[in-house]
């Protein structure tokens, strides 16, 4: 079936309440073709945007600190051995309180153990859960044996041992860090569906810039601090890369109207300006600087990096409702041309679907379909 | 939190339907903070029961929210 | 429509038990598991008396949404909901200046009515996206939520591409249509069907409604209707971007957005793979660029 499916009879030429799209292409934004009294065609996701953008915000801090943490242990020699035990302590803080949060946003929280019913790897929700207990289970015993090594005395081999278990923790920590926006962009939902890489890279991006920040707000040694700032300003340069794909994704895809207000302007001005362009400003002004006022400045863009990446989350949520309630938005994204980039599996040739099995003759009873 | 007490008329997944004393029907949502789960409210149809439920009156829907589920043998006071 | 030889065996007027194989009689369907179930709903004959929205309330015990009239036609219901499982469009069309045309083609070209349900789809979005397996696949091929596993977390909301399946903000779980597992279960057909007096939602296995809906289209282009199209069906509207097929498909006869249908929904859990390379490859990057920088500043002096 084509991409024009109007009747063709002269009759419905105007003949509807709405005046009839124009054929063909340009880039107009958003769906102007008719629409079910403005209703919405979708669902928003009934997550509460700040406690599950907080959790993402710290999935993805104690991720990527967790992550740097161990590279510092590994490479970055004694200098850098605070690194490791930062990070580490805050490796606990989403199993922690991110868990909490995720249990406080279920609806029939009393229930959050059949997460763990079973793995789905097509669903990130379930990929998660399981990234997180991962990460929980490896990321708790390095803190606490890195805690004996040091106060408790005969626990020497607990240092060691908490840097071993430190190493899976790490490697989901990678996970935290962006299986969130695969979890965003594997729904129906315009503003997160329309461009799923780079959601993705900018999540991780954000999270691996804000656990460098953090880290280099309580680092003392003026080198290793010098080192994850620049850690920092690299990876915010990669998420600005990642949010201007982003936004020409959406312009392609037909879905930037749902981008506009008022979280869309919360995104830009919060997330990408506040959040991405100040702060590798204020980067920039730091190493011209240097010294006293210097470091003040490195500082002060570490901190709009933790704050605009919490903000970046949120309004990502947000963004994402608002796209899904406006009918104009999801239309115009759930067209045959949008077949092609949305990774749907579909071959591109014109648009012909896959042809999906039928059962044309009954199988013989007593065996199941599937 | 205002009291009905009646017979459960018919379960399905998480409403009753309940037959209050004066043989009216009243729907009833079953709250997720109640303590009983849905897969209890079968045996209860099934048995004709009598019981007492504590519920809300919640917003938007016609029917009224679940809140406790008592088993109620005695007799209902006027 | 000749008499089942079957009609005669239960001719009394008061039953007291369902009949054994009733859909047999109703839909002329033997209900077996193994198959595949669904609907074809043939919006040119509906009438829009809503025995469908009632008989499902009816028979799942659904309380209704007050949401009073809403001023959209005879449409008094919005939307699919939580409580809603069954829902009936209404789209009133007049022609030049808001005059409705004196003629017009035959099989509902002025006013538009529509059953809105579950797709069932063969690979469903919401299925795929339910971290604990309470959405599954039942042995007639169905979409349901299993109510005592269902822990609420709402994934399956946004991933509908249909926006069908809802949280129940009261009693914490998603709810959607069941295509009335119980009464599959026992041998009824489903009550929407079966309370359908004009036969536009039809029962039956998928194959079979396919080709009668396919037959049904070629009856209309003869009669006239040219803009008669199934959506949902393999290889047309709606059954695009790898969601295979819908069980439950219908005969539309103007484009799908106007019924708030998506004219090319997509299998979101398709798009996993590519977002998780992506930001994988990211953090790889982000860690060797660790290591470099670590690696340099522990060696130099202050």
């Amino acid at each position: 079936m084509t991409d024009d499916v109007t009747p063709k009879s002269p009759r419905e030429r105007g003949s509807t309440l709405w005046p009839s799209p124009r054929a063909g292409g340009g880039r107009r934004s958003g769906w102007s073709g008719p629409t079910y009294y403005g209703r919405p065609q979708l669902k928003s996701a009934p997550f509460n945007n700040w406690i599950v953008g907080g959790y993402i915000f710290l999935a993805g801090l104690s991720g990527s600190a967790s992550l740097i943490g161990t590279l510092a242990d590994a490479a970055g020699g004694d200098r850098a051995r605070d690194v490791g035990r930062r990070g580490r302590r805050l490796a606990l803080l989403a199993p922690t309180v991110g868990s909490a949060l995720l249990i406080k946003d279920l609806h029939t929280p009393q229930r959050f153990y059949n997460m763990l019913r079973l793995f789905k790897p097509r669903s990130p929700m379930s990929i998660g859960t399981w990234i997180l207990a991962t990460f929980g289970c490896s990321a708790a015993p390095a803190a606490i044996g890195d805690w004996l090594a040091r106060r408790v005395p005969g626990f020497g081999w607990a240092g060691a041992a908490a840097k071993a278990v430190q190493v899976p923790a790490a490697a989901a920590g990678a996970g935290l860090s962006v299986y969130t926006a695969s979890l965003l962009s594997a729904t129906s939902t315009p503003a997160w569906a329309a461009a799923p890489r780079a959601l993705a890279v900018r999540f991780g991006a954000s999270s691996f810039a804000s656990g460098a920040a953090a880290l280099a707000l309580a680092e003392r040694d003026p080198g290793v601090r010098r080192s994850l700032h620049l850690l920092a300003a690299g990876a915010l340069a990669v998420e600005g890369a990642a949010a201007a794909v982003q936004t020409s994704a959406y312009r392609e895809a037909e879905v930037e109207p749902g981008t506009r207000d008022p979280w869309g302007k919360v995104e830009k001005v919060f997330a990408t300006a506040l959040g991405v362009a100040a702060p590798l400003a204020l980067y920039g002004l730091a190493l011209g600087l240097g010294g006293r006022r210097g470091r003040a400045a490195a500082e002060a863009a570490a901190v709009l990096t933790l704050a605009g990446s919490a903000l970046l989350r949120i309004s990502t949520l947000g963004m994402g409702d608002e796209s899904a309630l406006r009918p104009e938005v999801s239309l115009a994204f759930a067209q045959p041309r949008n077949l092609r980039r949305s990774a749907s599996g579909a071959r591109p040739t014109g648009d012909a679907t896959p042809r999906s099995k039928l059962p044309r003759r009954p199988p013989p009873p007593g065996r199941t379909l599937h | 939190m205002p009291q009905m007490t009646g017979t459960v008329v018919i379960a399905q997944e998480g409403r009753l339907q309940l037959m209050d004393e004066d043989g009216v029907g009243h729907l009833f949502l079953l709250s997720h903070k109640a303590a009983a789960e849905a897969q209890q409210l079968y045996a209860l149809q099934d048995r004709q029961q009598r019981v007492r439920i504590a519920y809300s009156e919640p917003r938007g829907v016609i029917g009224l929210l679940a809140e406790k589920i008592e088993l109620f043998d005695g007799e209902a006071s006027a | 429509m000749k008499l089942h030889p079957r009609i005669q065996a239960h001719a009394a007027s008061i039953l007291e038990r369902p009949l054994p194989e009733e859909a047999e009689l109703t839909a002329g369907v033997r209900i077996e598991p193994g198959r595949s179930y669904g609907f074809f709903t043939d919006t040119t004959v509906c009438i829009g008396c809503k025995a469908c929205e009632v008989a499902c309330k009816e028979w799942n015990n659904l309380p209704a949404d007050e949401i009073g009239l809403t001023g959209d036609s005879y449409d008094n219901t919005g939307a699919l909901s939580a409580n809603t499982w069954r829902h009936v469009s209404f789209v009133e069309r007049s022609g030049e200046h808001g005059v409705r045309e004196n003629s017009q083609a035959p099989f509902q070209s002025g006013w538009l009515m529509m059953s809105d349900v579950c797709k069932h789809c063969h690979n469903p979005p919401c299925l795929e996206a339910c971290p604990t397996g309470a959405l599954f696949k039942s042995e007639f091929d169905t979409v349901v939520v299993q109510q005592d596993v269902c822990n609420g977390c709402g994934y399956c909301v946004p991933a509908c591409p249909f926006g069908v399946v809802d949280i129940s903000l009261l009693d914490g779980k998603a709810h959607k249509c069941t295509l009335c597992y119980d009464r599959l279960k026992g041998g009824l057909e489903p009550a929407c069907a079966k309370s359908c007096p004009t036969d536009s939602i039809q029962f039956g296995e998928v194959g079979d409604l396919v080709e009668r809906a396919r037959r049904r289209v070629d009856d209309l282009h003869r009669r006239g209707v040219e803009g008669a199209y199934l959506y949902g069906a393999p290889d047309t509207p709606g059954a695009t971007g790898d969601l295979g097929h819908l069980n439950a498909f219908f005969l539309l006869t103007d484009r799908p957005e106007v019924y708030n249908l998506p004219p090319a929904p997509t299998r979101a859990s398709n798009r996993v793979a590519p977002s998780l390379r992506a930001g994988l490859f990211a953090m790889a990057g982000f860690a060797l660029a660790a290591l470099a920088v670590l690696a340099a500043g522990g060696k130099s002096s202050t």
